[in-house]
């Protein structure tokens, strides 16, 4: 009796466990392409900035 | 006819290296039968041996414990006369009956329980407590018999180093296996594995050579006891586990104590109604008139499946450890390992979902604050490249 309800709470452990790497996995890929694309909002920013400037100077 | 000093030879009954075994009638006492022990010549230890069993046997006086009538110096050998038990062992008992009910295995076994409660008061371990060492008299009483490797505390023991020297591998104390002092809880683990094989038809642990039993016996757990005889109470089945616990200190600190709790399963059977069927009755009633060979009333078990190996008495085969017989069953399940080893698995997949679902949560709230610092990165690169176009010349 014991052993099979050990068992059980393998199974639904591993269950659970596998549910929880995969939705892990996928927060974690997309926090990396989220940050990604900060950084070249950043930069695209900076550049339309550095453009500003030189056309301000022109001016 | 053979005579030897006040006995006359009638058959020899066992023959082997430790000696001969005869029956015989002492002429003193009007010819009644006695069982007639033999060392060979020339062999001082055994003769020690005999001598010693002779002196423990006299030392116990109790009703279950075979007696002991003369010790007989035989020039440099030694002989025994003792009490002649013609209703063969218990072991040729399960050899014919296959395994016995439960109310008849406590009729034996708290007898011989009582008995070696007996001799433990007085300071000796039996140390080869087996269903062959346990015979019967014509009226069918269990008598302990054998005390050929028995010790008394305090005594030097006569024994060699060795399995044989310890006693028979499927009774032996896993303790005294290790290197543990044989005790009265070792010959309590001994008549344990003794109920176990008389109720259940089977040893608590079987496997094809004796050190192979050795090592089922101190890693493992024999199979159920209730799941081989489903008509043993739980009483008695948890009697026979607290005898045969692996730990010493679990068992009945002496056989007087697991012959107590034997009688009270019996009266437990008792309270609770006729639980077993009139199968039941199996303990053997010989007629001393037609010997040993005889056979008691027919069979009313049948046989289990697994059959002990053969077996005789101490009085038909030569006395001291009997050499095992080799048995082939498969290695009993170790549950309580499993059981272990799964618990110790679910609470380390445990700890894995508790660490994953803390992590998933803190990557969680880590990319809604990217999102967010992205979605406000957009708004400013918007507003910079409108005033950009705004400030570029047409």
């Amino acid at each position: 009796m014991a052993l099979r309800v050990m068992v059980a709470g393998l199974a639904v452990a591993l269950v659970l466990l596998s549910v929880l790497g995969t939705l892990y996995a996928v927060e974690r890929s997309d926090r990396r392409r989220l940050a990604t694309e900060a950084q070249r909002l950043q930069a695209e920013i900076e550049q339309l900035h550095r453009e500003l400037d030189v056309i301000e100077a022109g001016g | 006819m053979r005579t030897f000093h006040d006995y006359e030879f009638e058959a020899l009954i066992g023959e082997g290296a430790m000696g001969r075994v005869w029956r015989a009638r002492q002429l003193a006492f009007d010819g009644r039968l006695v069982a007639l022990k033999r060392v060979p010549y020339g062999d001082p230890q055994l003769a020690e041996r005999l001598r010693r069993e002779g002196r423990i046997l006299a030392q116990l006086d109790h009703p279950h414990i075979i007696r002991v009538y003369e010790l007989i110096p035989d020039g440099q050998g030694i002989a025994i006369a003792m009490q002649y038990a013609p209703g063969g062992s218990l072991a040729d008992l399960l050899l014919r009956e296959g395994r016995l009910a439960p109310s008849s295995t406590v009729k034996v076994l708290a007898p011989i329980a009582q008995a070696l409660g007996s001799a433990h008061r007085r300071g000796i371990v039996h140390r080869d407590v087996k269903p062959s060492n346990i015979l019967f008299t014509s009226d069918g009483e269990p008598l302990l018999s054998d005390f050929g490797i028995a010790r008394v505390s305090g005594d030097t023991p006569l024994t060699a180093p060795g399995i044989a020297a310890l006693g028979t591998a499927e009774y032996l104390d896993p303790e005294v296996v290790n290197g543990g002092e044989p005790n009265a809880r070792s010959d309590v683990y001994a008549l344990g594995a003794v109920c176990y094989e008389t109720l259940s038809g089977r040893r608590p642990f079987e496997a094809p050579t004796p050190m192979a039993v050795l090592r089922l016996a101190d890693r493992g757990r024999a199979p159920s006891l209730t799941g081989l005889a489903p008509d043993v109470g739980r009483p008695l089945a948890q009697a026979v586990a607290q005898a045969m616990a692996r730990r010493p200190e679990r068992r009945f600190a002496d056989a007087g104590e697991l012959a107590a709790a034997l009688q009270d399963t019996l009266h437990q059977t008792r309270r609770s109604g006729p639980s077993e069927p009139a199968r039941a009755a199996a303990v053997p009633h010989a007629d001393v008139q037609r010997g040993e060979a005889d056979q008691p009333s027919a069979p009313t078990m049948p046989p289990a499946p697994t059959a002990p190996p053969a077996a005789s008495s101490p009085q038909t085969r030569a006395f001291g450890p009997r050499p095992l017989a080799p048995d082939s069953s498969p290695r009993p399940r170790r549950r309580w390992g499993t059981t272990h080893w799964l618990a110790t698995a679910l609470a380390v997949l445990l700890l894995l979902n508790a660490a994953f679902g803390t992590l998933l949560v803190l990557e969680r709230e880590e990319r809604l604050r990217v999102t967010a610092e992205v979605d406000r990165l957009r708004v400013e690169r918007d507003e910079v490249r409108e005033q950009r176009f705004e400030a570029s010349p047409p």
